[in-house]
């Protein structure tokens, strides 16, 4: 897990990247989770942790696809069944968390959100986001 | 008496048991193998192309084993089959140790009058099983290397807890039956 320090020092906040962005986040369909308590689908905590590797979670800025003329779905071509979720940028700063640009040759608006996710930064990601590409049953 | 679990890499004989498995509901799967032989098999829905095909043997009356639960087994069977990156962001497969760990947790605590889990897994390899009902949220999460620890939240009452699993059996299991009154 990437202590506050490390994250500003390897991913440090892009003040570019304004607090009324919108990041997107692809969740697996193993990550639906059905909860009774809101009657509704919603992501599972758990598609909120960082890479295996230790690496940022990586999201996508809807602001770059938009101003390329794309739609934030083109973030799940080859992602047959996922869904997205999208979150501001600000909010999520307030969780002690970096939001660094990252493009990648594949996808301009790659970019990595840093910094402690224990279970109650992830479970808070859960209730800050929205879908931008539900669950077809959801 | 449930809780006592063997988890094997199936051999070619058990891939022709899941066959024949296979045709048969969750019940008459129940009803068949406990016939045919003592422990109960439950073998995966298919054999996958990226993990051998797995068969949990419970040792158990059948009395004892509630639809809830064996509807999470063969969740977990699924999760225990998907393979590296299935989370499109490099995530590990479900770890041995986790998948039994899974196996003797839910075996141990969705008994019956316990409603049933959602079960998913997690970036390095863990499961996490999780009710979300009757006001009350609970996670519980096993680790890859079969750690357990646990939350769980109130939302009428604002209770929260938050701590490992040993030590604290009990307090879990009253917060499974408030989530299942």
């Amino acid at each position: 897990m990437a202590s506050p320090e490390e994250c500003r020092r390897q991913f440090p906040d892009d003040p570019r990247i304004g607090d009324e962005v919108r990041l997107l986040r692809r969740i697996p369909p193993w990550h639906f989770v059905r909860d009774d308590n809101d009657g509704r689908f919603r992501p599972s905590s758990a598609a909120f942790e960082d890479d295996r590797d230790g690496d940022p979670m990586s999201v996508y800025r809807r602001d770059v696809i938009e101003d390329e003329g794309g739609e934030p779905g083109r973030v799940l071509a080859n992602h047959e069944g996922f869904g997205l979720v999208s979150i501001s940028a600000g909010p999520v700063r307030s969780r002690d968390q970096t939001v660094h640009a990252d493009p990648v040759p594949e996808e301009p608006s790659h970019a990595k959100v840093c910094g402690p996710k224990p279970r109650s930064t992830r479970r808070w990601f859960v209730r800050h986001t929205e879908w931008v590409v539900a669950p077809p049953y959801a | 008496m449930p809780g006592l679990v063997d988890a094997v890499d199936a051999g070619p004989g058990v891939l022709a048991a899941s066959s024949v498995l296979g045709r048969l509901s969750a019940a008459e799967t129940v009803a068949a193998t406990y016939a045919l032989a003592d422990p109960l098999v439950r073998t995966t829905p298919q054999e996958s192309p990226w993990r051998p095909a797995r068969r949990i043997a419970i040792r158990a009356p059948r009395r004892d084993l509630p639809e809830e639960l064996l509807h999470a087994l063969e969740r977990a069977c699924e999760l225990q089959q998907l393979p590296r990156g299935w989370n499109s962001y490099g995530a590990d497969p479900v770890s041995d140790t986790a998948f039994r760990q899974t196996i003797e947790f839910l075996t141990a605590y969705v008994v019956r009058g316990i409603a049933g889990p959602v079960l998913v897994p997690t970036v390095r390899g863990g499961v996490q099983l999780e009710w979300h009902r009757r006001g009350v949220d609970i996670e519980i999460e096993v680790g890859p290397d079969g750690a357990v620890s646990w939350c769980a939240e109130d939302r009428h009452s604002g209770e929260e807890v938050e701590a490992g699993l040993a030590g604290h059996e009990a307090t879990v299991r009253t917060w499974l039956r408030r989530a299942s009154d």
